[in-house]
């Protein structure tokens, strides 16, 4: 069976999550927590970038950036498993990792920094775009019924007129009820992309996907995409939206999915993916916990350890509305590679 | 080995350390004052002369740390980031038919800070029922510092929310694309928002020069006009002063568009609202273009509005609105009315008729809706 090369670029700010998953999958691969693909039988020559990172998190530890300017060029080799046309086929995926801080300096010292390597990273496959939901400050929860322009007038002239009973900052917006508990959840519709409208003393929020929307933005101009301009199939490539540590979101997000938070928290980011990329095809959200639970927990950590290595977690929601939640790490990696599709062969994992 | 201080805010090689986020060292079991003994947070090379550390410590510094590396090696990015000049509005005019909005005003008006504001509306999703949906900009480093800016105001009436905008020899412009909220409408719309120091506009108000009408040239090519005033200002001894300044700008406009076929609408604004809310009421909706409905405004304005009668003489369209960009601080409160003057505009320039463009013809291999949707931008 043909081999295929591809190339994803890995992208995201400083603590995003981006090492941390990329060693979890890799060590997943290792001990098949992976159902989709696995280590091939025959390893690759070099796999030493991949093995340091595993290694730190099969012990328990977050991977480190010794030297800032360190560069990682890692190949992941798959063998795909799952049961299709594409079953044994191998398939060697070019990872580029850069320290995260790179984005940062790219988006304010404008004169150099553009690389043939970003450019390289520009023409990738396919995008992990990784986002800390912790880092994020939260929006608050819209008004209902939405404020108007003489309510806030007022508030501004007694500020105790707006102390109503406020909803909790973390409520997650109740989803509308399924018509049938066989379809599961409904799909984020228009009318949850209704705007947030805001109570008149709840704080304006400085938006912190700036540098990330830039070096999207950058991305496009290497690929000859104009701005608003959807690809075409033949142009098309895909971003899966990486929303690291969700297994601290999950209290109060696990319900609604990674696609509602970006729509909440994120707005600026989703209008971004929405202009400029087919939704159902392009773009996809995927909330990811490369250990499932926090490293920096002592007991965690341990607990860690002692089982060699917890399985990640994955959670998604498919073109049905359901979300899906699997302990295959591999799964947003190939649905970049792939598409829709791949969701078709995978097996959710209750908890 | 001493190690020096660490540089501020504080910043860690270690993606698993919370300390500089105010939790915990990574290495806590190691050290028992991390910030003393912890070689993994990023340290100033050499010990810094106290002076100085007091000069960084007030000094206006980004919520960004100070980047030791500085620039780097490699070309330079694709644009520059900040407010648009020339060369760059026309690279955009080979591409679409951009909305030019000019924002006029005396200094200190509110400017600059009604469109911060603005955009932090479109950020945080707060669109208010304006159809459009973020898509692209050039000016996202600038906005951002303006945006960071605004953040770090202490709220008080007596401190600007925002530095005065820079002189420049020709006219800047901030740079939004938007596109239409509509699902089936995939147009992408540049819209050029002007940022021109007051100063400049005062001297042409008054001096008109060759330099001065050749920055404020692209008024004649404005969809819309937004004449910003500050309602506080007004209401002081010397809201005389301002009132005058800003009836002054405004007259140079209105002569400067005098003759144009297609005539821009003309938003008037009140800015910083929140400064006369306690005293004065917004009139309705459906009455805010009569001076009477203001009340105290309208002898306070006096000169402001007579400009608006002539504007209404000459045909342009226009609206009045209260807007408070930030009547608190960022953290404390949301601005009120922001968006209303720019889908004025924006209302205004989609219903404009776009004459003199050239007809397309489809490309060999284009659909002809292409062609057509190309054409309607």
């Amino acid at each position: 069976m043909p081999s295929r090369a591809a190339s994803l670029s890995v992208l995201g700010g400083p603590r995003s999550g981006k090492s941390s998953f990329l060693g979890a999958l890799w060590n997943a691969m290792e001990v098949d927590h992976t159902r989709l693909a696995r280590v091939p039988r025959s390893r690759p020559d070099d796999t030493l970038a991949l093995d340091r990172l595993a290694s730190e998190i099969a012990n328990g530890n977050y991977p480190q950036r010794t030297n800032p300017d360190e560069r990682h060029h890692l190949t992941f080799a798959l063998e795909l498993t799952h049961p299709q046309d594409d079953h044994g086929r191998h398939v060697s995926v070019l990872v580029s990792d850069y320290n995260g801080e790179e984005v940062e300096s790219l988006f304010r010292y404008r004169t150099g920094g553009w690389s043939e390597e970003w450019k390289q990273r520009a023409m990738a496959s396919g995008i992990l775009l990784f986002v800390r939901p912790s880092a994020v400050e939260r929006l608050p929860e819209p008004e209902a019924p939405p404020p108007t322009e003489e309510d806030r007038w007022r508030a501004l002239i007694d500020p105790h007129a707006t102390k109503t009973e406020a909803p909790p900052t973390t409520s997650v917006p109740a989803l509308p009820d399924a018509p049938s508990q066989m379809f599961g959840a409904a799909p984020v519709s228009d009318e949850d992309e209704r705007e947030n409208t805001a109570r008149a003393d709840s704080p304006v929020r400085e938006p912190t996907e700036l540098a990330l929307i830039e070096l999207l933005q950058f991305i496009r101009e290497v690929r000859g995409l104009a701005p608003g301009e959807r690809p075409r199939p033949e142009e098309a490539f895909r971003i899966a939206v990486m929303l690291s540590a969700w297994d601290t979101m999950e209290r109060d997000w696990g319900s609604a999915g990674p696609k509602r938070y970006v729509l909440k928290h994120l707005p600026l980011l989703h209008d971004f993916l929405w202009s400029n990329f087919r939704s159902d095809r392009d773009i996809h959200y995927f909330g990811v916990s490369a250990t499932n639970g926090d490293l920096r927990n002592p007991q965690f950590k341990s607990e860690y350890r002692r089982q060699r290595g917890l399985p990640g977690r994955v959670v998604w929601g498919d073109n049905f509305g359901r979300l899906r939640d699997s302990q295959d790490l591999s799964v947003p990696l190939l649905w970049t590679l792939f598409g829709d599709r791949v969701f078709d062969h995978v097996r959710d994992d209750p908890r | 080995m001493t190690l020096g201080e660490p540089a501020e805010p504080l910043r860690c090689h270690r993606d698993d350390c919370s300390f500089v986020d105010g939790g915990s060292c990574a290495r806590s079991s190691e050290f028992s004052d991390p910030r003393a003994g912890c070689p993994e947070l990023v340290r100033l090379e050499n010990k810094p002369d106290p002076q100085l550390l007091d000069l960084l410590k007030n000094a206006k510094l980004g919520p960004w740390w100070p980047d030791k590396a500085g620039p780097m090696p490699g070309a330079p990015a694709p644009w520059a980031g900040d407010a648009l000049v020339p060369e760059d509005i026309r690279r955009l005019l080979g591409r679409s038919h951009p909305r030019v909005i000019a924002v006029v005003g005396d200094t200190a008006a509110g400017k600059t800070s009604l469109v911060t504001s603005f955009f932090l509306q479109l950020a945080n999703g707060h669109r208010d029922g304006f159809p459009y949906r973020f898509a692209s900009s050039l000016s996202l480093k600038g906005i951002r510092d303006l945006v960071h800016e605004a953040a770090r105001w202490s709220g008080s009436a007596d401190a600007p929310v925002l530095p005065r905008t820079p002189s420049s020899p020709g006219a800047r412009f901030i740079h939004l694309g938007l596109r239409p909220a509509e699902e089936l409408d995939d147009r992408h719309i540049d819209v050029l928002i002007s940022d021109i120091d007051g100063e400049v506009m005062k001297r042409h108000a008054s001096q008109a020069s060759d330099l001065t009408r050749a920055v404020m040239s692209f008024l004649r090519r404005a969809d819309a006009v937004i004449v910003v005033t500050d309602a506080g200002a007004l209401m002081t001894e010397e809201g005389v002063s301002h009132d005058r300044e800003t009836a002054r700008v405004f007259g140079r406009i209105l002569s400067d568009l005098d003759g144009c076929a297609v005539r821009p609408c003309v938003a008037l604004v009140f800015a910083k609202f929140d400064r006369v809310i306690k005293t004065l009421e917004p009139p309705p909706e459906n009455r805010r273009g009569e001076p009477e409905a203001w009340e105290t405004l309208r002898t306070a304005a006096r000169a402001t509005w007579r400009c608006i009668e002539q504007a209404r003489r000459d045909g342009f369209t226009i609206a009045v609105f209260p807007v408070s960009a930030f009547p608190k601080k960022m953290s404390e409160g949301q601005p009120v009315n922001v968006v209303a003057p720019f889908a004025f505009a924006m209302r205004h320039a989609d219903a404009r008729e776009v004459v003199g463009l050239p007809q397309h013809e489809p490309a060999s291999g284009c659909s002809s809706f292409d062609a057509l949707r190309r054409w309607r931008k």
